[in-house]
């Protein structure tokens, strides 16, 4: 049969699309109808059968109640245009099947057109629902990524010291590379090359014990060191001015006092507010019991990150020439989101046993020799009182 | 072409190996005799074979042969025995003596007296319709640089002051910073990055990031606030569509009502600041958010998850 032409072929797309949307339509209307129902529907094809059982979390990295709370987020700013994206059927995509293909494009680590593929819409619908879900979590979401208050702060120090024995202890900070491939032609791309020879982005993340970030840093090429971008962070200028970690001290064996402090690997400056592990090779057995509580505490740094980039597949993958503008923002949305999950979940015990603790695979330990005479004295003091107790 | 034809006629006229008529013709006319064994190479080279043809040359090209001592060429080119035929066809001494014929590379005769010099012009045309490296080139002169009769004046010309003098200095300064660092394998980068940190008051920033080996320099860049400080008399979008209809919004609230409406009840709400609306406290593990405040914001009911637009 000769394809249809002109007038004839415009007035049979509109039959098409004036059905779909009839049926749309029926389906909105069906009293037990449900958003995920046709969900499913939709992507039976691409659903593995050893997910049937956690479906929903299995597709979205996320409880249907977070889920739902995501949406009600990000409403006002997703549905701006509502008619503007339609599926492949011509089919309006409601505010549900937006967020669901945002978080499809997110944490399942596929193309455009392999996630536009699973769902039934045009690759580049994908890419602007996305874009779309990223400015308005980024704009909505914000208060889900803070430095903890004075309460808060105290339980997060109550929970290390109970866990890790390490008191007065605020959080660990760490760094990870979002690995990227560019091309050698592309201007300065040398700038990207990190000390194992990939072309990354860093994060720098503050972590709690429950595994939330409170404070992240991003963008910076993977050729700066840990120590150079803590440097330049805000968290280093707020805590040398006494603006953060100047809550309550800890009055040690001796009689002195060790305030507030971060912990981090040999990667940082030993610093009165970042306490590295001992580097030396024969250690005393103060020493030795300090690293072991140091190691310990943490751990809660890399499992974090490894959790965070197991979920955002989107940043696991190795993007091809990003931009490099947008991408730390995404990364910003991707920490929002992780943030918000450990938030809405009921009981934050998580499966130690199914969180990886190699967030950065193949990467070796960087070693920073700067050290503060005070923090040195410091750490001592620590070391004693460690022991003693 | 003429002068391709002519060429042409000239090769023509050396494989039949004598002087073709219309070149006795021009000579005759111009007063010039010309030996009856010409060849093709004595008008490129531009010496003139008085001794008999010798046989072909079995020797490499030409243009390969290394040029004979100079004092044999000048001695062939400047020899003041050599009566003019003519007075009026008697050319200038070449300025470039003419390289050996190839012809003559055979050839163990002691150098013959010169005979008249060959028109230098003719050659230095072939050599350069031909593109001969080792053949003379023509005698035209150089042309001179063009005199600027009135010259432009300068218009940025001033009195060099103490100013004018730093900023050379230290521009020179920069330039051999620059070259030792190029002598090092150092090269000097510049790349504009976007940061997030959520520590500072406006948590996206432009950095400029300027690296020099393993040597860092960050600066913000100038208008460096990306986000959250728009300037809205401009009104230009900078920061995206959400970025617009939070604009949209609060302009909108400010004109109409000091609530917001619900938008799933429709109900009027009045919410402190546009930033937090639904968004509860943050929960920590330790301190479980009530089932009643959290209800309120996530309930989505299945009804109004089914609505399309």
């Amino acid at each position: 049969m000769a394809p249809l032409r002109g007038a004839k072929r415009r007035k049979k797309v509109a039959a098409e699309k004036k059905a779909a949307m009839a049926a749309a339509a029926a389906g909105q209307g069906a009293p037990g109808g449900d958003w995920w129902d046709g969900f499913c529907m939709r992507m039976a094809g691409t659903l593995s059968p050893a997910a049937d059982a956690h479906r929903f979390e299995f597709l979205f990295k996320m409880p249907r109640r977070t889920f739902n709370y995501v949406c009600s987020l990000v409403k006002d700013d997703m549905m701006v245009r509502a008619s503007s994206y339609t599926f492949l059927d011509g089919t309006v995509l409601s505010l549900e099947d937006r967020v669901a293909v945002a978080l499809r494009r997110l944490n399942s680590g596929g193309s455009l057109v392999t996630v536009g593929t699973s769902v039934g819409v045009n690759h580049s619908t994908v890419s602007l629902i996305t874009w779309r879900f990223v400015e308005a979590v980024e704009a909505r979401a914000g208060h889900h990524l803070r430095w903890p208050d004075s309460d808060e702060m105290a339980m997060i120090k109550s929970k290390f010291e109970k866990i890790h024995g390490l008191p007065n202890c605020c959080g660990v900070v760490d760094t990870t590379h979002i690995i990227m491939c560019l091309s050698s032609a592309e201007p300065n791309c040398k700038v990207w090359l990190d000390h194992e020879k990939n072309y990354s982005m860093v994060l720098q993340a503050v972590i709690d014990p429950d595994m939330r970030f409170t404070d992240i840093v991003t963008g910076w090429p993977g050729s700066m060191k840990e120590s150079s971008i803590l440097h330049s962070s805000g968290l280093f200028r707020l805590c040398e001015n006494g603006v953060r970690l100047n809550g309550g001290k800890l009055m040690v064996s001796d009689g002195s006092e060790v305030g507030e402090y971060v912990i981090g690997d040999a990667g940082y400056p030993l610093l009165p507010w970042l306490l590295t592990p001992y580097q030396e090779n024969d250690l005393s057995d103060l020493k030795v019991e300090f690293n072991k509580r140091h190691s310990a505490a943490r751990t809660v740094a890399l499992k974090a990150l490894a959790r965070f980039k197991d979920t955002w597949k989107f940043l696991q993958g190795e993007m091809w020439r990003p931009d490099k503008h947008k991408l730390p923002r995404i990364i910003h949305v991707c920490c929002l989101l992780h943030n918000i999950v450990i938030d809405m979940e009921e009981d934050a015990a998580m499966d130690d046993a199914q969180i990886s603790h190699d967030h950065d695979a193949n990467y070796r330990q960087q070693v920073c020799q700067l050290s503060d005479e005070k923090a040195v004295r410091m750490r001592d003091r620590l070391s004693e009182h460690l022991n003693s107790s | 072409m003429p002068c391709c034809h002519w060429v042409l006629s000239v090769a023509e006229s050396s494989s039949n190996n004598k002087t073709p008529s219309w070149l006795h013709r021009l000579h005759t006319k111009g007063g010039l005799s010309f030996p009856s064994h010409l060849q093709i190479d004595d008008l490129l080279y531009g010496r003139i074979q008085l001794s008999p043809p010798s046989p072909p040359p079995l020797v490499p090209p030409p243009l390969l042969l290394p040029p004979p001592p100079p004092s044999d060429r000048d001695h062939a080119a400047t020899n003041p025995q050599d009566p003019p035929h003519n007075p009026k066809s008697i050319p200038k001494p070449p300025r470039n003596p003419a390289p050996p014929n190839p012809s003559d590379t055979n050839n163990n005769h002691p150098p013959q007296p010169s005979p008249p010099p060959s028109p230098p012009p003719l050659s230095g045309v072939i050599s350069e319709i031909f593109a001969v490296p080792s053949a003379p080139r023509s005698n035209r002169l150089l042309k001179p640089f063009r005199k600027q009769y009135r010259p432009r004046p300068r218009s940025n010309v001033k009195p060099a002051n103490k100013d004018d003098k730093d900023k050379a200095k230290a521009r020179k300064r920069r330039r051999d910073d620059r070259d030792a660092a190029a002598e090092h394998g150092e090269r000097r980068s510049r790349t504009e990055v976007t940061v997030i940190d959520t520590s500072t008051d406006g948590w996206k920033a432009a950095k400029v990031l300027v690296r020099r080996g393993a040597n860092w320099k960050i600066s913000d860049r100038k208008n460096s606030e990306i986000s959250e400080t728009e300037d809205h008399s401009k009104g230009k979008r900078r920061a995206g569509l959400v970025a617009k209809v939070l604009r949209d919004k609060k302009k909108g609230k400010h004109a109409a009502s000091p609530g917001n409406i619900h938008p799933g009840s429709g109900i009027l709400m009045k919410v402190p600041d546009d930033a937090a609306v639904e968004a509860p406290k943050r929960p920590r593990s330790c301190e479980p958010v009530p089932v009643g405040q959290s209800a309120t914001i996530l309930q989505i009911t299945s009804s109004s998850t089914c609505s399309q637009p």
